[in-house]
């Protein structure tokens, strides 16, 4: 390794240590990223008889989408009230290395979280060691992913974390219940499935009906490949949307 | 002597408003120049600017030879930059502050270490560094900025309004911190709305108000102009004829409004005295007397004045 990708690495990890520190207890992304799928799951299953099979890929991918989303979005808007962004970007730390060590963060708190739906459905299922080897790609693939994806929804140069996280349940509403989260994709209207198709999350799903119950509309590794073009899409929105309003945060 | 920051007509725009106005200075190697100006005068914008945390919207910057922005990632690894308000992380102890700053900064696990101790025993934090930044006092939290500002070891140091809103002796401290790093060899840029901190730190200020720069000169040239914008405010009982005022001995600028009185000048006691004979000449009560020292915005005026009868 190079000696400055070296520095790189070393950046972003002293980055990503400092959000686990300090952002992971903060009450946001406790709200946003345990409590809300939680409650959310709840109010889907309680008083209906549905078979653990049929709840597992919604839960597991609902828990991904909410966790991997609510650390990212609670970062930029503290450390802009904090001032603390300012140090940070007045030090020798490019801009991607900030955004990809926060999305390390969330990412990593993702899949802290996933390990409880993940666990329930090998214990509850009964899934193969194949099985559960996809699951746990699917898991660190969506984690990555939607990681980019909070980071992208706090963009906006604000520096209230209800702000953004407002702006975010206006969208991370309407995407779970477009993308075949508690009913899969294959049986979805075709209309909703046409729509469904350009949420990110339609993928994630899908894997997991598709590895779970078998209900699958694509191939799990096409599913992968598609989240996987996703996440560099959100990668390279996010950075471009945090360079653009940086001053404007300053 | 070789010049450490170079600065030339930078502007900067916010829509229609210029926060900074065409500002050009240069500092040379180990001096300690400051930026001397109130609140909103463009200070911050400037160290923004020159630190590469904002694009000038105009003009060009050089700093240790190399062109902001272009080169800022390269230039911030000589750098110090402590920003204007004391922005720890309150979440981390002041050691994990520390070792965060040194991570970033690419320094080694065991000169995090040493260096981290060695600048917490300087600022007299060490014992409290394994405490939470969130218990500690302004003033600690200003010297455990400093500290994680200096863990680079930068030949070149931007601070701004470092000793802002802190007690005397926690302000005391800190220009004594920065008096050792000028006396190390650094290169310091300090900018501050307090007079007296310009004259005891820096040996060139420059007064800059409303995004311009007034006048660059060294602490000792801006005190003269400084002394003859002290002023008598006086009220009494009765309006006093303004020529009579103005014949007095010391007496500069004089502005009456009814009874009361404003006089500019360099020697306030003399003025004063003067006065309160005067009054008890006319058989007038002198109600309320004192003496003022000269406003950032009242130097700036006369600088500018200054400037203007010179041309």
């Amino acid at each position: 390794m190079t000696e400055s990708a070296n520095l790189y690495l070393r950046q972003i990890l002293a980055i990503a240590r400092k959000d686990i520190r300090v952002y992971y207890t903060k009450g946001p992304t406790l709200i946003f990223g345990l409590l809300f799928p939680f409650f959310f799951f709840l109010s889907f299953v309680v008083g209906r008889e549905m078979e653990p099979t049929t709840l597992m890929p919604g839960l597991i991918a609902m828990v991904v989408f909410f966790s991997a989303t609510a650390v990212g979005p609670v970062i930029f808007p503290i450390e802009t009230r904090g001032n603390t962004l300012e140090r940070l970007v007045s030090l020798p730390v490019p801009l991607w290395c900030i955004l990809t060590g926060d999305s390390l963060a969330s990412a990593a708190f993702c899949l802290i979280s996933s390990t409880v739906p993940v666990t329930l459905a090998y214990l509850l299922i009964g899934l193969s060691l194949g099985q559960i080897a996809l699951t746990v790609v699917g898991v660190i693939a969506g984690s990555v992913c939607f990681a980019f994806f909070g980071q992208l929804l706090s963009a906006p140069p604000v520096d209230q974390t209800s702000t953004i996280m407002m702006l975010g349940t206006m969208v991370k509403f309407p995407l779970v219940f477009i993308s075949g989260i508690f009913i899969p994709l294959v049986a979805l209207p075709e209309m909703i499935r046409f729509v469904s198709l350009l949420s990110p999350l339609t993928y994630l799903a899908d894997l997991f009906w598709g590895l779970l119950t078998g209900a699958s509309v694509f191939h799990p590794l096409l599913n992968l490949a598609i989240i996987a073009g996703w996440t560099v899409l959100l990668i390279v929105a996010s950075f471009l949307a945090h360079r653009r309003t940086l001053e404007k945060r300053l | 002597m070789e010049q450490v920051i170079f600065a030339e007509d930078i502007v900067k725009r916010y829509g229609d408003v210029s926060a900074v106005d065409g500002i050009s200075f240069s500092v040379q190697r180990g001096e300690i120049f400051g930026l001397l100006g109130p609140n909103g005068a463009g200070k911050t914008t400037t160290v923004r600017m020159l630190t590469g945390v904002i694009s000038p919207s105009s003009g060009s910057i050089s700093i240790l030879g190399l062109d902001m922005p272009a080169s800022a990632n390269e230039i911030r690894k000589h750098i110090g930059v402590l920003p204007e308000t004391a922005n720890v992380y309150v979440d981390l102890t002041g050691q994990q502050n520390m070792a965060l700053f040194g991570n970033l900064y690419g320094l080694k696990k065991d000169a995090i270490t040493e260096r981290s101790a060695q600048l917490l025993r300087k600022m007299n934090i060490l014992e409290a560094s394994n405490r939470l930044a969130k218990t500690y006092s302004k003033g600690m939290k200003q010297r455990l900025s400093l500290s994680m500002t200096l863990m680079t070891d930068g030949e070149v140091l931007f601070l701004d309004e470092p000793t802002s809103g802190l007690d005397a002796e926690s302000a005391r401290e800190i220009r004594g911190v920065i008096s050792e790093m000028a006396d190390e060899g650094r290169t310091i840029l300090l900018t501050t709305h307090n007079m007296q901190e310009a004259q005891d730190l820096c040996s060139r200020v420059a007064v800059i108000n409303r995004g311009k720069i007034a006048a660059i000169d060294t602490p000792v040239n801006l005190r003269r102009t400084f002394e003859e914008r002290q002023s008598v405010v006086m009220q009494f009982a009765q309006p006093i004829p303004k020529e009579r005022i103005q014949a007095l001995a010391g007496v500069g600028e004089v502005f009456v409004t009814g009874p009361n009185v404003r006089c500019y000048t360099s020697d306030p006691g003399m003025v004063l005295t003067g006065l309160v004979e005067l009054a008890e000449e006319l058989g007038i009560k002198v109600i309320s007397g004192s003496t003022e020292t000269a406003s950032l915005e009242d130097v700036f005026l006369e600088l500018i004045r200054s400037k203007g009868e010179r041309r």
